[in-house]
This record gives C-alpha cells, structure tokens and sequence, in this order.
C-alpha cells in the first residue's frame, strides 16, 4: 500500500502537459459546454478543476485537413473541440494510406530467393530519402510538431460518410480512458482549436464529476462492456438480459499511471533490480473479496507473501480472471475466506468489478457442470493448500520475476534464446538481414537470466507503448496478424516511438543512397533518420526468418503470457 | 553480479551488420565511424559531419549517435573541425571464410591439374600397387586399361561410355585367353550350361535330391532378383587388382555362385548333393580288376613275391598332385603278364598268319584242264583256306570281289569235285592273282605290301601307319617263301599277264631242275642229326617277328604294345571295309597273339567308332574342370586304412563282367562311390571350409597359360 | 518434444537405416555387381545433399523447414556417410593417391563436424555460464574499454596514494593481462589457473598496501574478472566459429576431387 500512495502520483504537474497554458486559457475553457457544466465544488481541495486545466490540458490549432487522430491509434487523451469543426470519419475510414498506415507487401518465393542472393553493398539504402506520403495526404512542420494533412477536404468530405463535431463536442476519451485503439479517424475540416485532456485529468474529472463520470460509463458500456463481458468464457452461458445486468452494476477501476513505459525507463535506472518498480496493489492477501476482477487491459501479476517478499505466481492480461476461487469458495461453503493471494497492476491495469453478489446470483447457479467441477478442484486446493499449487507453470521462479521485472510479459512475439544451445553463429542475424535488404532488424544481445537471454527484437507487444504519439502513424498494428510495423516512408525520424519502448528494440538509422552516401536533410544537413524495427519478416512467407534459421533450436518467438508454451520451451532439455 | 560492459540502449548500441563484407577497422576500439568502409573495404570517413548554414554562421549537425553538436563548432569556412583518422577497414568472418574456401578450392584445382598433366601424375592416379603377378606393368597402365592413353578428354568420354568394362576385360584376355565363352557364365557357350543343367536336373531326379532350401538366406533370394538374365561378366566383378603385391586378386563368394544356381543349398555339409559314382564317370580303359587281384591273384603263392604291398607300387601322384596315375605296363604288370603278350602260354600259332598259299583241289582241276601253272601240293592245309589278312589284301583286287561271290558256295576250295565251269573259272582267277600278290611283292617288296594295303582298307593312311602295318617285312622271307612255293613264278607271270595259258603243274616233293625245294621241303634242309634236336618253327620265332611256317608267313608279337599289333588293331577297328572289320574281329580275341584286347578294353565312341584304350589319360593341366581335389594334399588326413579310407572296395560289383559291352557308361566299379559325409569330416566352416570354390573351379575348359604379350614377340622381332 | 527424445528417436532411425544399408550392400554384391559403385554414387549423394545444408542455411528466407531440422537431417546423414564412406574402403585404407587425398579430406571434413558439435554443445553451455553475453565482434573494443580503465584506476591510485606498489605491479603482470586476448588455451580447457593467478598475486600486494590503496584492488579485481570474463568469450566463440574454417573449405575441395575420382573409377573401368 505504501508503495500505492508513493508511486501512483509522482510529484504530479512538475512537468505541465501545455506548457503555455495561463490563466487567461483557463477561464475560456472553462467556458466550453463541457466544463462550465462541471460541478467545480466535488473536487477536492489540494485539486480543483482550474489547476487540472492548467497543467493536464493544452490548446493546440490545427490547420484544415490536418489529421488529429487516426483509427487505430493509440492515445492517452481527448479532444474538446474549443473552436472549428472537425470531421469524424466513420467506417469504412480513409484509406490505409492516407493513414500513412502500410506493410511491405507480400513477397514471392523468386524474390526472397533473389534477396538472399543479392550482396548489398551498403546498408540501409533507402529509395525516398525523405518521407513522402500517399496521394491525397502531406506533411507539414508546425513548430516542435510535424502535421500530417488531407489536401483535397472537400472530397473526402463528399466521397466518405463524415460526422462533423463543431464546438464543445469531446472525442476520443474512451480510447484514452480504456487505453484501446481509436475507432475513427477524426481531422479537421476548417482551422480548429482543440483542447487536448490528458488521461490523468480525465481520470480525475471523471472520479469527482458524477454527470462526466456516468456520461463516460454509459458510453463505455455501451461501445465495449457488453461484449468485453460477452467474450468471457464464464460468462458465456449468460442470456443478454443477465449481461445487460451485469453490466448496470460492473466498476470501473484504473490503476498505475498510462505511461508507465516512461516511468519504468526513469526509475529501472536508479533502482537495484530487485525493487519492484511501478507495481501497484489492486487486491492485497487477505482482503476482502468483493467483487470479481475482469481484466481490460493492462497487466497484473498474481504474487503471494513470501517471508518478506512477494513470490510471483503468474501474471494476468486482457480477458484474465482474479478471484474467482475465493468467491466460488464461500458461494458453495458458505464460508467468508478472503483473498488467497494478492494482484498488482503492472505499469497499469485496467479492471472491471463485477460485485460479488452479481456472480453468486447470476453466474454460478446457472454455471454448466463441467465447469462447476473444474473450478470446484482448482477453488479447494487454492484455498485449502495454496494458490502457488495449482497456478499452472513450472517457469521457475526466478525466471518469472525476470520477466515481470522486465516487463517482458508485454511481448507476444519476444526473441527468447536458449544460451545453451546458440553457438553465436548469427545466423539469425543473417536471415533477418536477407529478409529485410540486408538490414539486420535486432541485436543479438539482451538482458539474460541464466541461460535464458532476451534479445533486442521487438516484441509485438500486447501493450504498444511505442504507437502512442507517432505524428504520422508511420508505426501501426497491421491489419492482419496485429504486428507493428513502422511504413519506412512516413517515418520522420522523430525518435518518438524509439524514446517510448521501454526495451531499446526501436533503432534509429541513418539512411544512404545506393552509392553509400549517407543522405542528409536539406533543411538541417542532418542525416536522415529512420526508425527500424523487426516486422516480424510481414509479407515473406513462412513467419520470422530468424526462429527458422537457427540451426540449433535456440531461438523462439514467443508470447510470454502464454505459460504452457513458455514452460514447454525452456524445459526441453 | 558486476555491472554490465554493453549498454543495450538504442542509443549506444547499433545494429551489428555481421553480412556485411567489410567493418570498419575502429571497430575494435568502439568508436567505429558511421560511414563504414565501402564494399571494397575501403575507408569512406571524412568528417564527423558536414555543418549548416544559417545566416552566415555556421552550425555542427554532427549525429546523436556521436555525440550531437560538438563543442568547438564548424570552423569559419564551414568544415567540420573533427575530421575522422581513416582506418584500414577489416574482413567479417564470413568474409575470411569465403577467402579461405575459394582458395582452397583453387588450390585443389591445381593439385589436380597437376596430377593430370605432369607425367609422374599417373603414379598419383593409380589406386595402388599390382599383385606379384602382375608386378611390372605399372609402368604401362594402358596394358590393360584402353582409355589410359587417350589423355582426361577420351578419360571423361570413355568415362561415359558404358563398354570400357568388357573392352578392359578383352585386354585380360589378350594374355589370359580363356576361349571364346569368356565373358560368358562358367566361360562355357550357353548351349554347354543348359546341357549341364538339363544334365544335372536329371541326376538330381534319379539321384539323392538336395534341400531346395533358401541357401544364403534372404539376402541371396534378393540377389537374385538384381541379377539380370545376361549379367555383365566383366573380369573385374571377381578379379581385384591394385590391392598391393602378393594381395589375391580372385575371390567369389557363396552368395554371389548362389545367386544363379537354380538350387539353393547352404554349404557342403548341409544341402549339397550326394556324388553320384564319384570319382568314377566311365568304366575304367584298363581292365584291371582290382578285387580279383587283391583278392585272389596276389595271395596265390606262385605272385607272392611278385605281388605288390601297396597302392603306391602302382599308383604315384601327378606332377600337381591333384591325380593320381599308375606306373605302367612294365613296372605294374610285366612281371606276371609278359608270358601272354609273348605268346608262350599260348596254345596253337603263336603268330598270326599274314600271308599264305590257299590249298586247292588239284586233281579235278588237272582233270578239268584248269590252267594256273605251277601250284604245290597237297600242303597241310588249314581249315580256313584264307586268312583274313589275306582276304584283305587280295579284296584291293577288281576281281576279287566277284571270285568271293561266286566261289562262296563253294564249301571248301579242296573238293571242287561237283564245282561248276564257272566256280572253276573263279578258282583260276583266284590261284592267279594269289600268284600275282606274291610276285609283286617279290619284285617290289614293302612298297607293294604297303600300297596293297592302302588300296585295300580304301582310307587314306599316313606313311607311317603303313610303315607300321607291314611291321618290316624281310624281302628274303618272301624271296624263300616263293622259291618254295612257286620256283617259276617270276617265269609264269609275264606269260601269264600276255595271256598264255600255263599248264597247271603239281609240284611234288622232289627238287625240281631249278634245284628249288618243294612244300613240305622245309626239314629236309635239315640233316638226320640236324632235324634229331630242331625245334618247330613256331619255337624258333620265340622272340617274335616274322616267320614261314608251311605255306603261310606269320607275324608274332615282339613285345608289350607291339607296333604290328596296335597298328592293326587301331586301322582295323576303324575301317570301313568288310575284310578290314573282319580283320578286326579276328585280332581282337581273347585267344589272339598279343592278347591286347585281354586288358585293353574297347570303347565305342559316340561317332559310333570303335578305339581301343591303350593307354590311361593323362590329365592335361590346362584343363580346367568343374570339380578339383588334389590327393597329396589329402594324404595327411589318411588314416591306418590308407587310400581305403576314401576308396572303399566294393566286391559284390562285377567288374569284369561289363567290358564285352563296348559301351563305357555302363560299368560296375570296383569301388564304392567316395561318400560325401567323408569330406564333410573336415570340410565345415569353421575347419578346411566348405564355399563352393573349394571344390569346384569358376572358369571351365582349356585355358593355356598366360600367353606372352604378343607386342613384346614382335617388338623383339623387329629388333 | 524434448532433447532428449528425440535425440533418442533419431539414433534409433540412425541405427535402422545403418542395418539396412549394410544389408542392401550385400546383396546387391550378391548379385554380380561391384558394391564400390552402390556405395560410391550413395556417397556422392548424401555429399550433395550435406552440402546443400550449407546453401540451405543462405536461403534462410525460403519457407523450407527449419534450419533446425536441416541440421539434424544434415548431423544423422553425416554419421551415415561416415558408415558408407567406411564399406566404399571395404574396411580397409586407401592405396592410391588421389584416393587418399580424398580419404583425407572426408577425415577432415568429417572430423572438424564431429568436433563442431561438440563445440556447439559443450562451448554453449560454458558461454551461457558467464552473466553476459557479448557479440564476438564487440568483445576488442570492450577489452580495449576495460584497459583504458584499468589504465585510469591505477593512474588515479597512484596519484591519490602516491605509492607505487599498484603501478608497479600492474606493469610488471596486468598491462600484458590487459593489453590483448590471453590464456586461450586454458580457457579451452576450463582452466581459471591464469585467474587464479593474477588475483592471488594482486591480494598479494595487499601487504603493501594501505587502507586507501587497498580500496583500488577490489576494484581492480573486477575488472580482472571482466577481462578473464573476455577472454573466455573469446576464445571460446572464436573456435565455434574457427572450426567452420575447416568443415567448409575442405568441402568444397572434396567437391571439386570427387568428380575426379569418379572420370577415373569410370574410364579405367575399375571397382
């Protein structure tokens, strides 16, 4: 708990997100429909809505076309629309690549085979030089910020279906509250000014303001509850009536900071590593159980006192369950055993609370039988013996922690290698290199723990830290397979993504001509940088050249949640 | 845990490009430049970097990755203050190890460009060393390999070719000339191997019948299927050579003699066939019974101290020691059956009568008028009025024939008291060329004999053959033998030959004005005392040769395998004539001088001619059979039953009785058929071994031995 | 599946097609054909496909089974190879020359695949036991990085302690130590003597030492440790990498004599 109160405001408003934001702002906005209609008096003291204004907002203007925010995104704030109109694009979007959104398209067998034969002579040749963009779109620099924008509105205007949203209107807060991608593309149709809420000031407004917070649930539960529940196995056998019931009574509760790549980059620094860095408690052992933890989003780690420590069991993600035992327990017993072991939000968790009592109505009497058992064997020997027993994983231990000290849990395609068998014959490496122009796309090196070593490839992570507040969405989730990718010709080499992985598994390069020369910008004679990343060899046939070409069974990518296939890996031998 | 050496931030570390081809040679001491060398490893730095101008000031745009903007700034004309020291850029690994490889790979090249063209190459070519045999030809690999001078261009062409095997194999043959079957299985025509196999299938039928089992196993039953219906039979498939010297270059296994054999057994001792009569294929050409003479004639006491004590007085191994052979007439059987070679035991003539005067009834023909000159008188005529020798002579005579046809009613010339004109006229006409025979041999001799009989056995015969038949007969015996028996002979036949007709003269005993002695004259040669102590005639001849006794001149045999004799008896049983057969007939008994035809057996070949053995094959070492076995090399396995041991008398056979059969196939033994359980004693696996080239030989026929090289015979001709 | 297993299930197959082949051999001897041939063209295609492992691995782009399987594919048949290369000698050693430098070079080839696996197995594991792993390519300018240091540690200890004692002995033993890779050889063969060694030697010099100076040698021994750490890296990756020099080029060559030896097999007509 201690821990909680320490780390879950870190000398807040240090660092104002509108550097420029006076008073003077302050008051127009609290002119706006939205937060005149805020009751400023259900605040707490030490945090009225003016100084939330003043440093979790900021009032940028965008030029006509220019693209605020593209589906598929991820963001950690909202909109106010302060002045102008913006355009929503809804379903089906702008094409991809006016989103600046586009993968490396799929390759023959011929090509791969010319690619491994052909010698490049000098890495990284590059084509463009500069990034361009697509027809239809451009870029500008405005200041610190680069623009990227629709050049012809009007028939874009005429061609898609576009919602405009004129002053005092609010978008993208549910993306940023629930930290889920974009649902549209939203730009602006004539020179706007918006006001940009950060999540820390959403989160508050929402905790003190009843009409903004029931404003945002029922707009929460309406887009994503439902069928965030509907997905859960659990609750599979559950009519819509029960669901919607559900639903009216299920809690929304945020944990750790959004950005809590950032703040682990700042901290693992200092900190010896065996802090636990970043770790917020959602439920400690021994608390009451009173409600049923859904996981949105977010991780959490499942841990258990151990003399004076905690002993990480295993960790949970998107979908995840937590405590359900427990409940299970008392429903059939009639007993009030509380909480076995206790859950941490790690970085951040996004959780849903459905009370106790809601599952005990609803969920168990009407639960199927085979569950019923299954859960009955895994409730009494994790209340009786303890929950240790049967989470399900002979990962040992230390390893575990290594890995959720690390964050490395975040990864669904984490370069695993087994020490004990790479002869470090790079033969990964040159694989990669064959598979991307020559251009190796990670480092054959990584932090290890023991004979385990994870290296410098990008991980695909569940969480892409690195999507957040790329300017021209050059890096994005593929349409398919949900890798992430950067579209070398939008990358501006603004090193936003590279400074945000909180892995070093995002490089910057300086690109050349095919003579070698390394090409500089003419704006600021500086070499062009581009950031470059495994794609997780996107468009070559047959997956990640690197796992298949290591002789020795040594590589493996592999998504760390996934502990049966963690736990068969690296107990081979 | 000691803090780390690499920093993993992306800000320190970059991408390790180890495909690339060069690195820069700062590398090593972690300020590479960012440049990198070039693709041909040469040093691209130049300045940290390359300054902006704004507003005439300059500005250092030098990268993050070195630092960002450097303190001191561009100089004043705009270069970069920090030039980069150039490196000399180094090789990757995989760089060095294409190095390496390809110039192995060249030196490889030439190693066997070497090899190939200098001339101490071929040493390096060759696969080893000859066998001892055929030490020496090292030197000249194209002796036996035809490609070898053709150079590596024909080498790859000929390589390609299917046929250098065989041409190879021909080149073999050039020296070891194995016939014109060669390459063939067993090197015999197909015709021969399906003779032997419809022969052995039969002697399986009748014969002990082998275990049709699986013989080598699986593993032959598969062979056999690979085994195509002509397989190619080039020498080497057996024939090892360049295995180093003294190394045996033959060798073929049970597998590979079962994987044609149609019937499949394992070894010797388990599946092989009885032996049918062996070692005995034939009756044997000497009759010699060995039961009656070990157990009678040896023990009679008369032969005891002539009898032998041992095989071995009569039977001595072959130079090679495979055959065993007999010592001969002279030393095995002289001692006891020289008296009936010679005749002494023999009762009657002792000779055979050759020639002689056929006694006629001459009183009807004097009362007849029959003119035939001079003719002795009642002389002590045989029985037979004319021998078959000298039918045989007189049948080269056109008349003769018609005499015998006509005067063959006739049952004895000595009464030709109811004989018709005509038998008369035919009597005449034989008493003239009778008279005839004996003038031309007067006055010709040998010459005329011989022609005679050339004429009458109507085969070319060889000189020496003829020389052989008349056996040397002396002029002056014919010359004594006229005067005895027709003193005016030499008068009559000119008159007679002008067609007079002589007044037939008996001549009695009394001298005539010639002073010639009459027919039974002979003794009284003699005077009284003279004739007291002379013995016959017959008695005088004891040593054999010729002699006159009566009216008749006689040949007695000399001695074992008597010319006169063989010859006879060979150029008789091969006439074709009726007198020569008869002739033949009448040599060939028992009772007859010589008395060859006791031991001597005679075979009828399939040409359905008639030999007569005279002598016991002598194995020709170039013959190359399908079964071998060398009895000195058995000798130390006998035991205290000697030749026995194998050779087991059989006394119920009878021997004897088969030989008036002229058919050799039929025939009874002496011996037992040596038994195979015998050789299975020793000849199992683990002891003598039991693979079928034991026993048996691969190559069958007449193979001479390897031939000189026919370049060298002409090389020395033409010097 | 687990190492172990399938190690298991390959020997067995391993062991399987041995049997048969040498059974195969025999019979086709059987049948009136030389087996030379069998096992020589046999030969001559297990060395294409195991050297095809080589071109394989350059085409790791190509979806065509893992480099994985390829090697096992590529370790059994080069066992197999080694049984046939044996009954193609009939058991027996070669006599000719250009077979005998064929025969050598399979040795070789053969041997240097042997020892490489076992390289990779055992090196593996010993790399694996150090708490970093460092690119081969890297480790000069870290070796270089802790000199400077070492340099820097003893300079700084000399001036602040004015006393030799430190100096002096990092000349006279740990400059060579620091200056380039040392003591391969017992690195190869798991040797720490050399560590040993220095370390015993430097707390040695502790007697000469003050309270300050002493300060300086903890530090000096890390980096020691480091550098041993190095040196180990080093010469064990360098022969993980070093005995390809062998396997590779030596391949090519036989590549180059086999055809060779096959024109002659064939126009000398000989078995």
């Amino acid at each position: 708990m201690k821990k909680r109160t320490t780390s879950h405001h870190p000398k807040r408003w240090d660092t104002p997100f509108g550097p420029d934001m006076s008073e003077k702002e302050v008051a127009r906005v609290l002119t706006t429909k939205l937060f005149g209609g805020l009751d400023t008096d259900s605040f707490p003291q030490n945090l009225p809505l003016e100084k939330i204004i003043l440093n979790d907002t900021r009032l940028i203007k965008y030029q006509k076309g220019d693209i605020i925010v593209r589906v598929g995104d991820y963001g950690s704030s909202a909109f106010l629309v302060v002045s102008g109109e913006v355009g929503v694009v809804l379903p089906p979007g702008l094409h991809r690549k006016m989103l600046g959104h586009s993968e490396p398209k799929k390759r023959s067998i011929f090509s791969c085979l010319a690619s491994c034969f052909k010698r490049t002579r000098f890495p990284e040749v590059r084509k463009h030089g500069k990034p361009y963009f697509e027809t239809g779109t451009g870029s500008r620099v405005d200041g610190e910020a680069t623009r990227v924008y629709i050049q012809d509105v009007e028939s874009v205007v005429s061609k898609y279906t576009v919602v405009k949203l004129s002053d005092g209107k609010m978008f993208g807060e549910i993306a940023a509250l629930a930290r889920t991608p974009r649902t549209a593309t939203v730009f602006a149709t004539q020179d706007v000014e918006l006001l940009e809420i950060r999540w820390q000031a959403l989160r508050d407004i929402r905790r003190y303001d009843e009409k903004f917070r029931n404003y945002v649930d029922t707009l929460y539960r309406k887009r994503n509850l439902i069928t965030h529940l509907k997905n859960i196995s659990l609750f599979a056998h559950l009519d819509d009536a029960d669901l919607e019931q559900m639903a009216k009574h299920t809690l929304f509760e945020s944990y750790g900071s959004f950005d809590w790549a950032a703040a682990y980059n700042r901290q693992k620094a200092k900190l010896d590593k065996y802090a636990s860095i970043e770790e917020i408690v959602i439920v400690s052992q021994g608390d009451y159980m009173d409600g049923l933890l859904l996981f949105s989003s977010g991780f959490g780690k499942v841990a258990i006192q151990t003399n004076h420590g905690y002993k990480s069991l295993s960790t949970l993600g998107h979908k995840d369950i937590f405590g359900l035992e427990e409940i299970f327990y008392n429903w059939k017993y009639g007993e009030t055993v509380s909480c076995q072991a206790g859950l941490w939000a790690l970085g951040y968790a996004d959780i849903l609370r459905v009370p106790t009592f809601i599952i005990e109505e609803l969920v168990l009497p009407k639960l199927p039988e085979e569950f019923i058992s299954q859960i009955e064997r895994k409730a009494n020997s994790w209340v009786k013996e303890s929950p240790a027993v049967i989470v399900d994983t002979d990962v040992d231990a230390g390893l575990m922690e290594f890995l959720v000290y690390h964050r490395y849990i975040n990864g669904t395609q984490t370069m695993m290698i087994d020490l004990d068998r790479c002869t470090h014959c790079d033969e990964c490496v040159h694989a990669c290199a064959n598979g991307h122009n020559g251009n190796p796309r990670f480092i054959r090196h990584g932090r290890k723990y023991n004979n385990k070593l994870v290296a410098n490839a990008c991980m695909h992570c569940v969480d892409p830290v690195c999507l957040i507040n790329c300017p021209t969405g050059a890096i994005h989730r593929t349409e398919k397979g949900g890798a992430i990718v950067i579209n070398d010709n939008t990358c501006i080499g603004c090193q936003t993504c590279a400074g945000s992985c909180p892995y070093d598994n995002i490089r910057m390069v300086e690109i050349r001509t095919d003579n070698g020369t390394v090409v500089l910008d003419e704006s600021n004679n500086k070499p062009i940088l581009k950031a470059t990343k495994c794609n997780l060899c996107f468009g070559l046939p047959g997956g990640p050249a690197c796992q298949r070409a290591c002789p020795h069974d040594a590589l493996i990518r592999i998504e760390i949640n996934n502990q049966s296939a963690l736990s068969e890996w690296i107990n081979r031998s | 845990m000691s803090e780390q050496l690499q920093d993993i931030s992306y800000m320190k570390s970059l991408y390790e490009r180890p495909n690339q081809k060069w690195v820069c040679g700062k590398k090593s001491t972690g300020k590479p430049c960012l440049e990198g060398p070039d693709d041909r490893g040469r040093c691209q730095a130049t300045f940290e970097c390359s300054p902006r101008k704004e507003d005439d000031r300059w500005f250092c745009t030098r990268s993050q990755f070195l630092g960002g903007p450097c303190s001191q700034g561009p100089s004043p004309d705009g270069t970069c203050c920090r030039p980069v020291q150039k490196c000399q850029p180094i090789r990757s690994w995989r760089s060095w190890r294409g190095i390496v490889t390809c110039s192995i790979a060249v030196l490889t090249l030439a190693i066997v460009a070497l090899i190939l063209t200098l001339d101490g190459g071929t040493d390096l070519i060759s696969p080893g060393a000859l066998s001892t045999g055929h030490a020496g030809l090292e030197e000249e690999c194209g002796t036996c390999h035809v490609s070898f001078n053709t150079g590596f261009s024909g080498w790859v062409i000929s390589a390609f070719s299917g046929s250098i095997r065989a041409e190879n194999s021909h080149r073999c043959q050039s020296c070891h000339n194995l016939g014109g079957h060669a390459m063939e299985p067993h090197s015999l025509s197909a015709e021969r191997i399906e003779a032997l196999r419809t022969e052995q299938k039969a002697g399986l039928e009748s014969g002990p019948q082998m275990h049709n089992s699986i013989g080598g196993g699986l593993t032959v039953s598969l062979s056999r299927l690979l085994v195509s219906e002509s397989p190619d039979l080039s020498c080497d498939i057996c024939h090892k050579e360049h295995k180093g010297a003294g190394r045996n270059t033959t060798g073929i296994s049970q597998e590979r003699c079962l994987s044609c054999h149609q019937d499949q057994f394992y070894s010797l001792s388990n599946g092989h066939p009885d032996f049918v009569n062996y070692p005995s294929s034939r009756r044997t050409r000497i009759i010699f019974d060995h039961v009656s003479h070990l157990e009678k004639h040896f023990k009679e006491d008369k032969y005891s101290d002539k009898a032998p004590m041992g095989c071995g007085a009569c039977h001595f191994p072959e130079v090679d020691g495979t055959k065993m052979v007999v010592y001969g007439y002279e030393y095995s059987c002289a001692a006891c059956h020289q008296s009936q070679v010679s005749g002494y035991s023999l009762s009657g003539s002792k000779g055979v009568e050759v020639l002689g005067v056929p006694g006629l009834d001459i009183d009807v023909l004097k009362e007849k008028g029959i003119d035939i000159g001079e003719w002795p008188e009642e002389p002590y005529w045989t029985e037979d009025e004319l021998s078959p020798f000298m039918k045989l002579l007189l049948s080269a005579r056109p008349e003769f024939s018609k005499i015998e046809e006509v005067i063959q009613d006739l049952d004895l010339l000595l009464d030709l008291s109811d004989a018709t004109d005509e038998q008369l006229e035919q009597v005449k006409n034989l008493a003239w060329i009778v008279k005839e025979l004996f003038y031309e041999l007067e006055i010709k001799g040998a010459t005329a004999l011989m022609e005679n009989i050339r004429d009458s056995l109507k085969n070319e015969l060889r000189n020496s053959t003829l020389i052989g038949l008349a056996a040397a007969l002396p002029p002056d015996l014919i010359q004594s033998a006229r005067q005895h028996w027709f003193p005016g002979l030499l008068r009559e036949i000119p008159l007679y030959r002008n067609g007079e007709s002589i007044q037939i003269t008996v001549l009695t005993g009394q001298v005539d004005e010639q002073g010639t002695a009459g027919g039974e004259t002979s003794d009284d040669d003699f005077s009284e005392e003279a004739s007291e102590d002379a013995i016959s005639s017959e008695d005088r001849a004891s040593s054999g040769g010729w002699y006159r006794e009566e009216y008749q001149l006689r040949y007695r045999p000399v001695l074992h395998a008597d010319q006169f004799m063989k010859t006879w008896l060979d150029v008789s049983s091969q006439s074709s004539t009726a007198h020569g057969f008869r002739l033949f007939e009448f040599l060939e008994r028992k009772n007859a001088p010589g008395a060859c035809i006791k031991c001597h057996s005679i075979d009828k070949t399939t040409e359905k001619r008639l030999i007569v053995n005279w002598k016991i094959p002598v194995t020709d070492p170039n013959e190359h059979t399908f079964a071998k076995f060398s009895h000195t090399s058995h000798y130390s396995q006998l035991d205290e039953k000697a030749c026995f041991t194998c050779h087991k008398i059989d006394k119920e056979a009878d021997y004897a009785a088969v030989f008036d059969s002229r058919d050799f196939h039929d025939f009874a033994s002496n011996f037992q058929p040596i038994s195979r359980k015998i050789c299975v004693k020793c000849h199992l696996p683990d002891q003598a071994g039991d693979s079928c080239v034991n026993c048996h030989n691969y190559h069958i026929g007449k193979f001479p031995p390897a031939e000189i090289h026919p370049k060298t015979f002409a090389h020395n001709i033409n010097g | 599946m687990k190492f172990k297993t399938r190690r298991i299930r390959n020997l067995v197959i391993l062991l399987f097609v041995i049997v048969v082949m040498w059974w195969v051999i025999r019979i086709y001897s059987g049948a009136l054909k030389s087996p030379h041939y069998l096992t020589g063209w046999l030969l001559v295609a297990l060395f294409l496909f195991l050297t095809f492992y080589n071109i394989k691995k350059k085409l790791s782009v190509i979806p065509a089974g893992t480099n994985t399987s390829w090697l096992q594919l590529h370790l059994y048949a080069g066992l197999i190879m080694i049984f046939l290369f044996v009954e193609h000698l009939q058991w027996g050693l070669p006599r000719g020359g250009v077979e005998c430098i064929l025969a050598v070079q399979f040795v070789l080839v053969a041997g240097s695949g042997i020892a490489g696996i076992y390289f990779s197995r055992d090196f593996s594991r010993r790399l694996a036991e150090q708490d970093e792993q460092i690119i081969l390519e890297r480790i000069p300018q870290f070796m270089a990085k802790l000199r400077l240091d070492a340099e820097d540690l003893v300079l700084e200890a000399t001036e602040s302690t004015d006393s030799s004692t430190l100096a002096d002995y990092y000349v006279a033993c740990l400059a060579r130590f620091f200056s380039r890779p040392q003591n391969r050889y017992a690195h190869l063969i798991r040797s720490n003597r050399p560590l040993f060694k220095l370390l015993n030697d430097l707390s040695a010099q502790n007697r000469y030492m003050n309270k300050a100076e002493r300060k300086y040698t903890g530090r000096l021994e890390q980096l020691i440790r480091q550098k041993d750490m190095l040196d180990q890296q080093n010469a064990l990756q360098k022969t993980l990498k070093g005995w390809l020099f062998i396997h590779v080029p030596l391949t090519y060559s036989t590549a180059i004599l086999i055809p060779v030896h096959i024109v002659l097999v064939y126009a000398f007509g000989a078995v």
